[in-house]
């Protein structure tokens, strides 16, 4: 089981990562921070008794179908909008909008860069969000999770819901496609 | 191309794009997880924090949560008599609500009573006719 300390060190070390993964994949701020927290909080009160070891994975499937079922709400939203929207005048405001316009720049060595390498950086960060967000959701999925999330194959075909095969798939077409895609814009890792 | 050594630094990449996450997203990032830690089961939470406070806390606490009322530690109390209440008021709303309309109908059918007794009395007819088999042939034989 769990302690709270343990639980909340996990949710610590996870939630930046939770955040960017939800964004990539419903490429809305608010929307994004609401799916994290609906994660965190289906993980602390069903979960809370598992072994800390078990809580990576569980999250991942959790994270996951939260935001399928924001895609399921957002079909049955939409489907409403659609049919009101003669009766509303225009708000596309916050359409254009990307979560990853905002970025404030974190303090640390930046005195030891030049500013042009630290535009540079920013820049190539930026592009690799980019990239990522235009992979195929499956792809993506499979690929944050094996490698950034940590995930072993098998815990990652078990959150996905699909085979290892499945998994490994995804994960060599989202690497081969992230590096095309960066290379055809002059980014060589 | 190696794939892991390029998923390697594309993960270098996220990670310090993730430490470049807006102020407000981290505040409300560490929101919910406080809010996620508040919502830990009553007793997992009960035992983690008497694991933490020491041994005789731990005992007292534990005692009193396995004896009885009032044991979980003040600061869970209001979130278990709420989740309880939440759970008892549909119940109890149902149960009222089923007695009422269980009373009303046994109202409805004295006050038809009521009526019905009052016409026998106050009719012209009486009463020892309504129990005269042949009185209620020639009422049938006079509707027609």
């Amino acid at each position: 089981m769990a302690s709270r300390q343990e639980l909340s060190d996990f949710l610590e070390s996870i939630e930046r990562r939770a955040f960017k993964q939800a964004a990539y994949a419903v490429r809305d701020t608010e929307a994004a921070l609401d799916i994290v927290q609906d994660a965190m909080l289906k993980l602390a009160e069903k979960y809370a008794d598992k072994p800390i070891a078990e809580l990576p994975p569980l999250f991942q499937r959790i994270l996951q179908n939260v935001i399928h079922d924001h895609f399921r709400r957002q079909k049955v939203r939409s489907l409403w909008t659609t049919l009101l929207s003669a009766f509303r005048p225009g708000d596309d405001d916050d359409a254009d909008r990307d979560p990853f316009d905002t970025l404030e720049v974190a303090g640390g060595d930046e005195a030891h860069e030049s500013a042009a390498q630290i535009v540079e950086r920013d820049q190539v960060l930026r592009l690799i969000d980019i990239e990522i967000q235009k992979l195929p959701a499956r792809q993506r999925e499979a690929f944050l999770m094996r490698y950034w999330t940590e995930l072993d194959v098998a815990e990652t075909a078990a959150a996905m819901g699909c085979s290892e095969g499945s998994v490994k798939t995804h994960c060599s077409r989202a690497t081969k496609a992230l590096a095309m895609a960066l290379q055809a814009k002059g980014i060589t890792l | 191309m190696n794939e892991q050594l390029f998923a390697h630094r594309i993960r270098q990449a996220l990670d310090e794009s993730a430490e470049q996450l807006p102020y407000r997203v981290t505040q409300r990032l560490a929101r919910s997880r406080e809010l996620a830690l508040s919502r830990m089961p009553a007793a997992t939470a009960a035992l983690q924090t008497a694991g933490d406070a020491g041994r005789r806390h731990a005992s007292a606490t534990i005692v009193a949560t396995v004896a009885g009322p009032g044991s979980p530690p003040s600061d869970e109390r209001p979130s278990l008599w709420l989740r309880i209440a939440g759970g008892l008021v549909p119940v109890v709303v149902v149960a009222v609500g089923l007695y009422g309309i269980g009373a009303w109908k046994a109202m409805q059918e004295a006050e038809e009573t009521a009526e019905v007794d009052a016409a026998l009395l106050t009719d012209d007819v009486p009463l020892e006719a309504y129990v005269d088999k042949g009185f209620g042939v020639f009422i049938r034989n006079n509707r027609q």
